[in-house]
């Protein structure tokens, strides 16, 4: 699943600790996530598009996920 | 971060008391063994097993004292700093670790229950005892996967 994340963190101005602790998961899994070895839940999803102040769908890209 | 707090205090308390018995237990059983002598069915056995069996009791009750000293350490330690608090909530409520614990989980055992069919398998040829004892293992490893699956069906 492609993602925002790395791009709105350089323009927040935030390392990914930064983000882990904001959304409460670890580095490991926002590292996972920004690499795309690990799909976000919905409840994290939220979380981090909701941390940035945008919807999940501006944050997370579901169309090259198969179906 | 309330409840979690509440949850780390009610599990130092359990770990203690975990602690002392598993303290109490490792006196008693070295001293019943030193009262005894030979652990039973061992007759045939030579010293370096008859050694090894008590040496394992001996030794699962020291691995336990020493994980709940690990344990109610790290739990005191996060309850006297806020932010330490705060990173072991996200160290246990990590949803991509649960992930992991989840699938590593659920390979071991598929693979221990293959393991132990196959050795049980193999030891029909060898060892009637070891059989029966293998066998009854996978049983109930089986009958506790099904048990356990219909309690979380009906609860998801």
């Amino acid at each position: 699943m492609n993602t925002r994340i790395p791009e709105l963190r350089k323009a927040n101005k935030l390392s990914q600790e930064e983000l882990a602790q904001a959304v409460g998961v670890t580095r490991q899994t926002i590292t996972s996530i920004e690499t795309g070895k690990y799909t976000a839940s919905l409840v994290l999803a939220y979380r981090i598009a909701k941390y940035f102040h945008l919807t999940i769908e501006e944050v997370f890209d579901l169309s090259e996920e198969a179906f | 971060m309330e409840s979690f707090e509440k949850r780390i205090r009610f599990r130092m308390k359990a770990f203690s008391i975990l602690l002392v018995v598993s303290a109490l237990l490792t006196v008693s059983i070295a001293l019943w063994q030193h009262s005894v002598g030979e652990v039973s069915g061992t007759d045939e056995m030579g010293s370096f097993f008859k050694g090894m069996i008590k040496g394992m009791q001996i030794g699962v009750f020291l691995g336990i004292f020493a994980a709940m000293l690990g344990f109610i350490v790290q739990y005191a330690k996060a309850l006297k700093n806020e932010a330490a608090l705060k990173k072991l909530y996200i160290e246990e409520n990590d949803e991509r670790s649960r992930l992991i614990s989840f699938r590593s989980l659920s390979f071991s055992f598929s693979l221990i229950l293959g393991m132990v069919g196959l050795a049980g398998g193999i030891a029909v040829f060898f060892h009637a005892a070891v059989a029966f004892t293998l066998f009854a293992v996978l049983i109930l490893m089986v009958l506790t996967y099904f048990i356990s699956w219909v309690i979380y069906s009906r609860r998801l």
